[in-house]
């Protein structure tokens, strides 16, 4: 499955996440530039080219005081905000390579409507979120290199 | 900075000219035109036929805002003194500058007005090193205006230059005006320079579309009504009177708007180079002004919980639940050449949020924000037991993880040399220092009341104030130095104390973790010989081997630090040493037309009779503006307890009457009084 589809996989399965508790919004991501795999989902909402797989995938992440909701998007729903990136830039930023703000002033990531949002998503990046540390914080073993 | 050169600014755009209105920055050169860390002009010289102007005045009209009155040839000569030119230049975003030509002739004159522009795009990192830019600039005419572009990858920033004044002609280094002036006639135009993040047709998170003051809100108008809605001081003191004027104005330029914040504002650190987020600037700086704006500490917390650390991350030094250490918005950040995307690397940052927190809720009564943050809150509590624990022994210390790009001392005396024994020796890593454990206890005492009061968990408010107690029992064992009668400054990787007498045990009376018995030992060390030089407590003792009274942190005297060893020596009741050391540090204000600089020597005061300033190019800095406002309040004694504010005044004879009126909180506004009864003279 390509990365992009693992990262809004990783989100349904999550399905809460309670450093979003003091959120009620709806996040529209697009991301382009996804290279095909054959594992990945049938996308009926996905703007096809030239007859090929998605080539740009679009989510809208529901977010009602922590519990997230993903949703294929129809065009129709109106977002809070929409961050739009490339698949190559997604990857980079749920693992770590990057962050938000890098991307947003490299103009590699954009935002239209809540900016606050952006900086919030970075929790939906991040697979850790601070509750429950999978790191031994004294060793630092489980630390990404 | 060199004094001819004049400077405005508004939110973190800032312009930096010579004395006649002029820009000519090289690549290691610090003037031009900034915005978001990055340099959007750096040539902007007016010609008139060809030739350099002279300035016969320069007026700073306001801190956004300045004039100069010009004229042809050199300064001893004046070539044609029948022309005058009038520039006027107001920052916003990016800037507008009018240029008027008076012709004073009794005939008619024809003249070509010639401004040269050109741009670098660096990044203010770059200033300081001259690094070789990576992209490309390009530069067009458009619509009469001259649009000069810089591109690497998706990288983009341009600068528009336009005039209200159709120009003659525009070509690739400027604009050119041919002006027929009638004899006593006038001509003016208003040219606009506008910065842009990001590519044109993508909406820009950095509202740098747009020029003028009042683009967000600021402005003459809107500068009086941030003045209006401070508490009004009537004292007998005009001196103190001047300071405090000058602390609500400078406070109103540090303001900044970070990229998420909408219009709202933080104080930002400092004038011009540290216009930006500092978790521990922008968090000190709310409380010392909270009395007077808690507005600030409502976007402080806000911004700084939002961009709270949510992975692990080298690079940044970055843990769940840290609070950031400094934010950038320049190129180098951009491409991850610079760790400020933000970096995280303070101890202390993560506590002092937490501080803030409560003591915003004691004076506003905001609780539904205490509520709303409540997540982060107990994340910041979890950072400090994990992941600040790097030794496992129970107390916050920091090693930085970037060893490139990233901060060695992690606590607020940041320079390499801070951090000593009385011997001179340095500690390894890692370090922790004293005032971090101070936080921390009063960090989990403050959340405690928070827990029990507004997250229904007294369960969690009972484990909070148990390790509280836990943590002051140990520090007053672990960091007692015996033979000093203090706590040390620090405890080395092996525990063992690093021993030199500091300023930080002041931080210690605020935080509440110095052991009742032990205070008044603690405030004699204060105000004692070896620490107070009359001007206010020295950085650093002046018989420690690393004594320096112009070292950075290691003998100066730091207007903030003072302030809140003051709010540390009333909190235990020693209401006469606070008066002296917030008399000391005011009488020195006196010396700087009420701008306080970041530091001064450490000489002693009877030596130098004048306090002696620590060459910085940081000035108004955040925090020294905000001392005076917390020496207010200490001398007062104002403190919020229920639903009152409490007075309870030790204000120094010199000052005479003080008169606090229309504090804002959660009592609506309460006017204060108090008395010049300490006679802080003859104490010393």
């Amino acid at each position: 499955m390509s990365q992009t589809h693992e990262f809004f996989e990783e989100l349904t399965r999550r399905g809460h996440e309670p450093l979003l508790q003091r959120v009620q919004a709806t996040i529209r991501f697009e991301v382009s530039d996804v290279r095909a795999d054959p594992a990945d989902p049938p996308d009926q909402d996905a703007t096809a080219t030239g007859g090929d797989r998605a080539a740009v995938v679009s989510r809208l992440v529901a977010v009602d005081h922590g519990r997230l909701t993903v949703s294929a998007d129809g065009g129709g729903t109106a977002a809070d905000a929409t961050i739009a990136c490339s698949a190559s830039e997604l990857e980079d930023l749920v693992n770590g390579r990057t962050s938000a703000m890098a991307s947003l002033l490299r103009g590699a990531l954009t935002v239209q409507g809540d900016p606050e949002l952006v900086v919030l998503a970075q929790r939906l990046f991040s697979r850790h979120p601070a509750p429950t540390p999978e790191v031994d914080v004294h060793t630092g073993e489980g630390r990404p290199s | 900075m060199s004094e001819g050169l004049v400077r405005i600014l508004e939110g973190n755009t800032f312009v930096v000219s010579d004395r006649r209105g002029d820009i000519e920055a090289s690549p290691t050169d610090p003037g031009g035109l900034f915005a978001w860390d990055t340099r959007f002009l750096s040539r902007w010289v007016l010609t008139v036929d060809g030739k350099r102007l002279t300035a016969l005045s320069t007026d700073d009209l306001n801190y956004y805002e300045a004039r100069f009155f010009l004229v042809l040839g050199t300064s001893t000569v004046y070539v044609n003194a029948n022309l005058t030119v009038i520039r006027q230049r107001a920052v916003g975003h990016g800037f507008r500058e009018s240029i008027t030509l008076l012709n004073h002739h009794t005939g008619p004159v024809d003249l070509r007005l010639r401004m040269d522009v050109a741009c670098d795009f660096v990044d203010l990192f770059e200033v300081k090193d001259a690094l070789a830019k990576q992209g490309t600039c390009t530069t067009r005419v458009e619509d009469g205006a001259l649009v000069i572009s810089y591109d690497r990858d998706t990288f983009h920033r341009d600068t528009t230059v336009s005039a209200s004044e159709p120009a003659s002609r525009v070509d690739e280094s400027g604009l050119e005006f041919d002006v027929h002036l009638d004899a006593h006639g006038s001509w003016s135009t208003e040219l606009y320079v506008a910065p842009r993040i990001g590519r044109p047709d993508v909406p820009s998170l950095m509202s740098v579309d747009g020029v003028g003051p009042g683009a967000d809100g600021g402005g003459p108008e809107e500068l009086e009504e941030w003045l209006a809605a401070a508490p009004r001081l009537l004292t007998d003191s005009d001196q103190l009177a001047a300071t405090y004027r000058r602390s609500l104005v400078d406070l109103a330029a540090l303001r900044f708007s970070p990229a998420i914040a909408g219009s709202r504002s933080l104080p930002a650190a400092g004038l011009p180079w540290f216009m930006t987020m500092f978790g521990r600037d922008s968090i000190f700086t709310s409380l010392q002004a909270l009395p007077f704006n808690p507005g600030l500490a409502e976007t402080t917390l806000r911004v700084l919980g939002d961009w709270q650390g949510s992975r692990v991350d080298d690079f940044r030094d970055e843990d769940p639940g840290r609070i950031l250490h400094e934010m950038r918005y320049g190129e180098l950040t951009a491409f991850q050449e610079r760790p400020h995307s933000p970096y995280y690397g303070s101890a202390d940052s993560t506590p002092l949020w937490l501080v803030l927190l409560d003591e915003y809720e004691r004076w506003s009564g905001d609780s539904g924000l205490v509520r709303e943050f409540e997540p982060e809150a107990r994340a910041a509590i979890h950072w400090i037991d994990t992941y600040a624990d790097l030794q496992g022994n129970g107390y916050i210390s920091y090693q930085r993880r970037n060893e490139q790009t990233g901060l060695e001392n992690q606590c607020w005396k940041d320079s390499w040399d801070s951090i000593s024994f009385k011997d001179g020796r340095l500690p390894g890593f890692p370090r922790a220092t004293c005032e971090l454990q101070g936080y921390a206890y009063d960090a989990k005492v403050r959340v405690a009341r928070l827990a029990r009061q507004f997250w229904d968990d007294p369960a969690y408010a009972d484990a909070l104030e148990r390790q509280a107690a836990d943590l002051k029992a140990r520090f007053d064992r672990d960091f007692w130095v015996e033979d000093g009668g203090y706590y040390a400054l620090a405890l080395e990787a092996d525990g063992t104390r690093v021993d030199a007498l500091s300023s930080n045990i002041g931080h210690l009376l605020w935080s509440g973790i110095v052991d009742d018995a032990k205070a008044s030992t603690i405030a004699a060390h204060l105000l004692g010989p070896r620490l107070f030089s009359g001007w206010g407590v020295r950085t650093l003792a002046d018989d420690q081997a690393r004594y320096n009274p112009i070292g950075y942190h290691v003998g100066t005297v730091w207007p903030f630090d003072n302030s809140f060893i003051a709010w540390g020596l009333r909190r235990y009741g020693f209401r006469e040493e606070a008066a002296r050391v917030a008399a000391g540090v005011l009488d020195a204000a006196g010396f700087f037309e009420g701008r306080l600089p970041e530091a001064f020597g450490g000489y002693e005061r009877s030596l130098t009779r004048y306090p002696v300033q620590y060459p910085t190019a940081c000035s108004p800095q955040a925090w020294s503006t905000g001392a005076p406002l917390l020496f207010l309040r200490t001398m007062l004694g104002l403190d919020a307890v229920g639903e009152h504010l409490i007075v309870d005044p030790a204000v120094p004879v010199s000052f005479g009457r003080i008169e606090l009126l229309d504090i804002p909180g959660r009592w609506g506004r309460i006017d204060a009084f108090g008395r010049g009864l300490v006679d802080v003279d003859k104490a010393r």
